[in-house]
């Protein structure tokens, strides 16, 4: 490796300690890394922006957009009042229908967007029933891990990987991912109800008032809600159909975006582009060209063969590792810069002879998305709802989580080992 | 602590303090429509705040509304009802 390969490696290592450290926001850190590697002429600038992956860009700020406007309506209180109604206000199975909730609404949203729609909701069903919120939210952090596995739009490292890949379309992910996310959901769910059914029990008098709530009158704006549904169903149809008339993902979530724009007029516009989180914009402009100046040096090509050499170039064996270090590195660290060099990595396998890339993509699409329920680090998530609840007054400890989350999480990727290797390697 | 009068040919209010909130409930007499419009900016004004958990309102069937309010949001909570003219006096006691 030359001198500018080790100027790379130097750079990227110094800006994923910073990241990991938390001292200085992840976004100021990976953009002065990125804005290093353009400075230090590891890279061009030319070449710079030709890493940056405006398609993934592209995806989250279109939806971003539709659900920041979506949200104004109470759409997802009057679902969650609703859904707790036809639990018949018992606790637990509120638990259990806010759990498919949060599931369902991640493959569809992205995950943080979920747990900040759900969290505001599960604290207000929990003190109608005086009851501690913190089991339902724990268990919804999960469930929105799990549940943003199944889809391209799910959670940030699938939306990377189906960037990065164009085989792997809206439908291939529901094809490959959502029958053993289901799977994982169903097993998971009854370890909840097990580990937190004593914690959450409330009265009958409270039960029934819960049945009694009007959750229509959670509808704040019934004519926009009718647009952002339509806008919404228009644009989860187009993700379905994206490759058949060719267009990118990031083409569908932009679409539904100005369509909904145009549809509720200009006062919106100034609201939706402040909800979007350009904070997490900014750390994947930096992070791709970060990891732009691992793959211009050749340092991915240079580990990639490392990691081939270690497995053989044996596609089974290469699939394991990639799930089972992606799961166990998403627990304890961002997953986003995880895949963002995991998938020149294996992309540069593709070259030196792995033919059957699929198996690994799986992998680690989801290793990266399960392993962040190892811990309360392991994905944006988990410290968003972390952070709220603390600030609300019901902190949820590191270990409380741990004790919990991590045993689940291995649980999870051993169901996934095993539908990895009888799907793909057999 | 606050004192507060209101309109009682209007609706009914019934207060219970609990361990760190105090519960709040209306039953208006009949549908007005002008209640129900201004809890609904209440609620508004309360949920665009950082706090999630300082005011929360659960509408109920036959005109019935509950307010679950943390105690250090009471005084602002009572303020808001009389500047909504839901009370018609508000007084330290």
């Amino acid at each position: 490796m030359d001198q500018q390969a080790w100027m790379a490696i130097g750079i990227f290592l110094i800006i994923y300690a910073l990241i990991v450290s938390e001292k200085i926001h992840r976004t100021i850190v990976a953009m002065i890394g990125g804005l290093l590697m353009v400075g230090l002429g590891i890279v061009s600038q030319e070449t710079a922006v030709h890493h940056i992956d405006f398609n993934t860009l592209g995806l989250l700020i279109g939806m971003m957009i539709i659900v920041g406007i979506t949200a104004e309506t109470g759409l997802f209180k009057y679902i969650a009042i609703w859904a707790a109604k036809k639990a018949g206000g018992y606790p637990v199975r509120i638990l259990v229908v806010l759990c498919l909730v949060t599931a369902v609404g991640s493959a569809f949203l992205d995950n943080v967007t979920t747990v900040l729609l759900m969290v505001p909701v599960t604290f207000s069903i929990t003190r109608k029933l005086n009851v501690t919120p913190i089991p339902y939210l724990i268990s919804q952090i999960m469930a929105s891990n799990i549940g943003g596995t199944a889809t391209l739009i799910g959670d940030p490292p699938n939306i990377m990987i189906g960037s990065a890949v164009k085989e792997l379309t809206f439908m291939a992910f529901i094809n490959n991912l959502s029958l053993i996310v289901f799977v994982i959901l169903i097993v998971t769910i009854p370890f909840f109800i097990l580990i937190y059914r004593k914690q959450i029990q409330t009265t009958e008098e409270l039960r029934l008032r819960i049945l009694d709530l009007d959750e229509k009158d959670e509808i704040k704006d019934p004519a926009l809600l009718r647009k952002c549904l339509a806008v919404l169903g228009l644009t989860i149809g187009g993700f379905f159909v994206h490759q058949l008339v060719h267009l990118e993902s990031a083409t569908v979530a932009l679409a539904g975006a100005f369509l909904l724009l145009l549809l509720t007029g200009e006062h919106y516009l100034e609201e939706a582009f402040r909800r979007v989180e350009w904070t997490t914009i900014f750390f994947f402009v930096g992070l791709f060209v970060l990891v732009a100046g691992l793959v211009e040096t050749e340092v991915i090509a240079a580990l990639a063969d490392y990691a081939m050499g270690v497995t053989g170039g044996d596609v089974a064996k290469t699939a394991i590792l990639i799930l089972w270090l992606s799961a166990v590195a998403s627990a304890f660290l961002d997953n986003i810069p995880f895949v963002a060099t995991m998938i020149p990595m294996i992309q540069e396998m593709g070259t030196m002879g792995i033919t059957n890339l699929e198996p690994l993509w799986w992998s680690l699409a989801l290793g990266a998305c399960l392993g962040g329920n190892g811990s309360l680090i392991g994905a944006s998530a988990n410290l968003i709802v972390a952070g709220i609840a603390g600030k609300e007054g019901y902190p949820i400890s590191f270990m409380s989580y741990f004790k919990i989350g991590f045993p689940l999480m291995l649980l999870s990727v051993l169901i996934a080992t095993v539908y990895i290797y009888f799907r793909y390697l057999i | 602590m606050l004192t507060y009068e209101y309109d009682r040919s209007r609706f009914t209010i019934t207060e219970s303090k609990q361990e760190r909130d105090v519960e709040i409930h209306f039953h208006c007499h009949q549908e007005e429509a002008s209640v129900h419009q201004a809890f609904h900016r209440m609620r508004q004004y309360f949920d665009g705040n950082d706090v999630i958990t300082d005011v929360l309102l659960y509408a109920h069937a036959h005109e019935e509304y509950h307010w679950i309010v943390r105690d250090d949001f009471y005084v602002e909570f009572v303020m808001s009802l009389f500047k909504h003219k839901l009370i018609t006096s508000v007084a330290w006691s």
